[in-house]
């Protein structure tokens, strides 16, 4: 009896912990998403924005969706890239533009 | 004291810099013309006009071969009749233009001070749609071109003059950044307008050659053999922007407007010929 009890309560244990992960995995991924969204959006506004960082953060979303959350990470991580690539490029063409006027 | 020199030398280069990428209108455009007199010394100024034509002489030989049968013949015809179609309220386009019809392209693109910024055609024409309470029309989609297109081939021939008013900032300001959209590098192959159609310009990208900027703006819109339709110049800059992986802009919008002022700009003196025929 004693260990039946030990056992349900192992099982609710793991649960639960189980429940934390996936909920804190969730947190996470919306946080990652909404900073790789205002990177995009940031890269945007310069009139920089890369091709795919969009749809890589749709895509991204969709994996969340459906559970992949592996998938959906490094969707978002690719995005992520994109977008600080992007700012860093409109960044440095601030001046650099200038360099390659036909004179 | 090391700090100071170095702080120094880089607020004069800056300087420098800044000066010689704001040189007057004229200037860039006396520059860009002899910049591709020099890089083809026996391509007249006026061939310009034929875009890759005047520097493939294979794609102009199938080029010629087209023009005997215009593919765009059919958008100028459509063109003519929504242009002489009247409003409900009686009125039709051609009032809301001023200038003679064969006139009308090659006022385009041109900064209107009212509005303090760059009007070209496509607008100019949905503005008069606007003001007369009809339906504006969607800018990619075919009436917009053949009215385009009818307008272009009414202005062949015409000299391609758009002005820099200089008693408005907001020309210069408008001018100044179309030619730094011009000379930005973007997107994921970190490319600039420039990087092709000035630095490269005749090299092969796989099996063609790359056009010249001088004389971009003359001969759109144009027929796409390979689209089998006809296509806007803004069409064009967003296909070229998606090419070096970079999130296109919205067809008239103020980056492509103002984009289409410099190019005009750098073009004047060559001759009107559109609406034209490529690959």
């Amino acid at each position: 009896m004693d260990r039946v009890r030990g056992s349900s309560l192992v099982f609710a244990l793991s649960l639960l912990a189980m429940l934390t992960a996936a909920s804190g995995c969730a947190t996470d991924f919306e946080k990652r998403l909404a900073e790789a969204e205002r990177l995009r959006a940031q890269a945007a506004a310069a009139g920089s924005e890369w091709l795919e960082t969009e749809s890589l953060l749709n895509q991204a979303v969709e994996e969340a969706d459906r559970d992949n959350m592996d998938a959906a990470f490094q969707l978002l991580d690719k995005a992520r890239f994109q977008a600080e690539t992007a700012i860093a490029q409109a960044q440095h063409e601030a001046d650099a533009w200038a360099g390659r006027v036909v004179k | 004291m090391r700090t100071t020199a170095a702080g120094l030398i880089l607020f004069f280069a800056t300087l420098l810099m800044n000066q010689v990428a704001s040189a007057g209108p004229e200037e860039d455009r006396a520059a860009f013309v002899a910049f591709f007199n020099s890089r083809f010394p026996d391509i007249p100024f006026a061939e310009y006009a034929n875009g890759i034509y005047a520097i493939d002489s294979d794609a102009r030989e199938q080029w010629l071969d087209i023009e005997e049968f215009p593919p765009y013949e059919f958008s100028v015809e459509q063109g003519e009749m929504l242009w002489r179609q009247d409003f409900a309220n009686g009125r039709s386009l051609a009032e809301c233009f001023p200038q003679q019809l064969d006139y009308v392209r090659a006022a385009y693109p041109m900064f209107d001070k009212q509005s303090g910024e760059v009007v070209t055609l496509e607008m100019a024409i949905n503005n008069c749609l606007r003001s007369n309470n009809q339906p504006t029309l969607v800018y990619g989609e075919d009436d917009i071109i053949d009215l385009t297109a009818y307008l272009a081939f009414q202005a062949r021939g015409k000299i391609l003059d758009v002005r820099v008013p200089n008693d408005d900032p907001r020309a210069l300001d408008a001018y100044e950044t179309g030619k730094r959209f011009y000379y930005t590098k973007r997107g994921q192959l970190n490319f600039a307008c420039s990087d092709c159609h000035v630095t490269s310009v005749g090299q092969y990208v796989r099996a063609d050659r790359l056009s010249a900027s001088l004389g971009h703006p003359t001969h759109f819109p144009v027929y796409r053999s390979k689209l089998g339709a006809m296509l806007s110049l803004h069409e064009r800059f967003a296909g070229c922007i998606r090419d070096v992986r970079a999130k296109p802009f919205a067809l008239q919008s103020a980056e492509y407007r103002n984009l289409e002022y410099f190019l005009s700009y750098m073009s004047n003196g060559l001759e009107l010929n559109g609406p034209g025929a490529r690959k």
